[in-house]
């Protein structure tokens, strides 16, 4: 080997290369962190509660809908005194949410109430103490109860009828029967019907739509009352599929009820139409007939949704029991 | 000098040395050995270093390849995650646009994003075209990731850089922006 030098700095170009490599490999140390914080990042669940805006966006328009039956339901003597009352619920309702869910870091709100956003409507009830037949103010079977109606002027229609009461017999679609009781829904041309009979204990809703299709909803047991909500499509609280208001009838249509007397309970349900077209209706409430009274039809509220990562502000239509 | 003598017959005495023995034997030794000739000592000195500067290098060359060939790698990995969390995001946002009512809705996600992915900043461009996509682009090394998205409500032509961003819908179309 030559002779290299008697002093001690040997392996210059190793030492060189040793730091050099360290510094290559504190930059693969960089891209490892990045990678490890890569796999990190995509097992990452939706965290920004966008969900959940819209899980309360459901919560409070359900909430806002008991609201407004319950205003319906009590002190319906005038509009000025129904919005009010609508205005202070819905206010209560907003703050109840807020501080119900400011405990999880997200602040709602459910505007305020505005004249222009409710919509009036009125309200057709026959509702006395231990149920009655159905027939109208002047007494008549077969009477409507309310005329020209457009589509998506009608909710919350629910009869309660006593099981008892209803005629004991299969269902019969064909032409008018005398012996059971049934609603018709008809724009003068296509008629949409929904009758109501019994038999050996169960209750049977038939449906009869426009294009001459007949279907049937039963509830078995023999119940002392069933519930039937026409608008929502429920019997005795269970989903009936083809109890569909209305369905295939044009706009401008009639209620009217056949053979009233043949059933025993009560019903509501509300219009839009402020004042309707005149039925066999009493003018308010106090006699055994049926009364309108007014109501309101709809509200439009703002509902808005401030989460930490997320804010959702929409409008909600509020109409309980309206028709899909 | 120990060559027996034939004619006298007998060995020469071995009397003391005269000759004086030098004291590094090897290195007198080696000067005479022929492969010594003609080397020059510095031209071996650089030689060596030659050698190992080159292997070295060459270890520096393949080092920082590997390194580079790898940052590269995790960086498209990573803006792929980044897409698909964008486009999450703009999924959720359309989500609510839909489910909103009226024109006065309004929807605002926020995310937390990585500000640079291995080293290098990046963008995030929501593209309105025919293929309706997510681009996120690294400034250098330069990659490109795309992602397909397919919103009911329109998007809207918009750039944000990488950290904390925010996706939005004003009514009309989603759109990413800064926070």
């Amino acid at each position: 080997m030559a002779h290299l030098s008697e002093r001690a700095d040997r392996g210059q170009v190793i030492l060189v290369a040793a730091f050099t490599l360290a510094a290559i490999f504190v930059a693969l140390t960089l891209v490892v962190n990045s990678a490890i914080f890569t796999e990190n990042l995509a097992t990452r669940g939706e965290t920004s509660g966008a969900s959940e805006a819209l899980t309360l966006r459901a919560v409070a328009e359900e909430n806002a809908g008991t609201v407004v039956a319950h205003v319906n339901r009590h002190n319906s003597s005038s509009e000025p005194e129904q919005f009010h009352n609508l205005s202070a619920g819905i206010s209560n309702l907003s703050e109840g949410l807020g501080r119900q869910h400011a405990v999880d870091g997200a602040v709602v709100t459910l505007g305020p109430v505005h004249p222009d956003n409710v919509t009036n409507g009125t309200s057709v009830v026959d509702r006395s103490p231990g149920g009655s037949t159905f027939e109208g103010d002047s007494g008549a079977d077969n009477w409507t109860v309310v005329s020209n109606l457009g589509s998506g002027d009608t909710r919350a229609y629910v009869l309660n009828v006593s099981h008892a009461s209803v005629v004991d017999g299969v269902d019969d679609f064909g032409g008018t029967r005398a012996d059971e009781f049934y609603v018709n829904v008809t724009d003068g041309g296509d008629t949409w019907r929904v009758n109501l009979t019994e038999r050996s204990g169960t209750f049977t809703v038939g449906v009869l739509a426009p294009n001459g299709e007949e279907s049937r909803c039963q509830v078995d047991g023999s119940p002392a009352s069933v519930r039937v909500d026409l608008t929502r499509g429920l019997v005795g609280g269970d989903p009936c599929p083809p109890l569909r208001f209305a369905r295939g009838v044009g706009s401008g249509y009639d209620i009217t009820y056949n053979n009233s007397d043949l059933v025993t309970g009560n019903y509501s349900l509300v219009v839009e139409p402020n004042p309707p077209t005149a039925g066999d209706l009493a003018s308010g409430p106090g006699t055994a007939s049926p009364y309108t009274t007014h109501a309101v039809y709809a509200v439009t509220l703002r509902y808005r949704y401030d989460g930490p990562a997320t804010v959702y502000a929409t409008e909600i239509r509020v109409a309980p029991g309206e028709p899909e | 000098m120990s060559d027996a003598d034939p004619v006298r017959g007998r060995r020469a005495p071995r009397g003391p040395r005269s000759v004086r023995r030098p004291a590094d034997g090897n290195a007198n030794r080696d000067r005479t050995r022929p492969a010594d000739r003609a080397v020059s000592s510095t031209l071996g000195y650089v030689l060596n270093i030659a050698i190992a500067t080159m292997l070295v290098a060459g270890l520096f060359v393949a080092g920082a390849d590997f390194v580079t060939d790898r940052q590269e790698q995790v960086i498209r990995t990573e803006l792929r995650v980044v897409a698909q969390q964008v486009v999450a995001d703009l999924e959720q946002a359309d989500r609510l646009a839909r489910a909103g009512r009226g024109p006065t809705t309004a929807v605002r996600i926020e995310s937390r994003l990585p500000r640079t992915v291995a080293g290098s900043t990046y963008i995030v461009d929501v593209e309105p075209t025919s293929e309706m996509a997510v681009l996120v682009e690294s400034t250098d090394p330069r990659v490109t990731v795309t992602v397909d998205v397919d919103p009911a409500t329109p998007l809207g032509a918009s750039t944000a850089t990488g950290g904390r961003l925010v996706v939005t819908y004003d009514g009309t179309d989603l759109e990413v922006a800064d926070d």
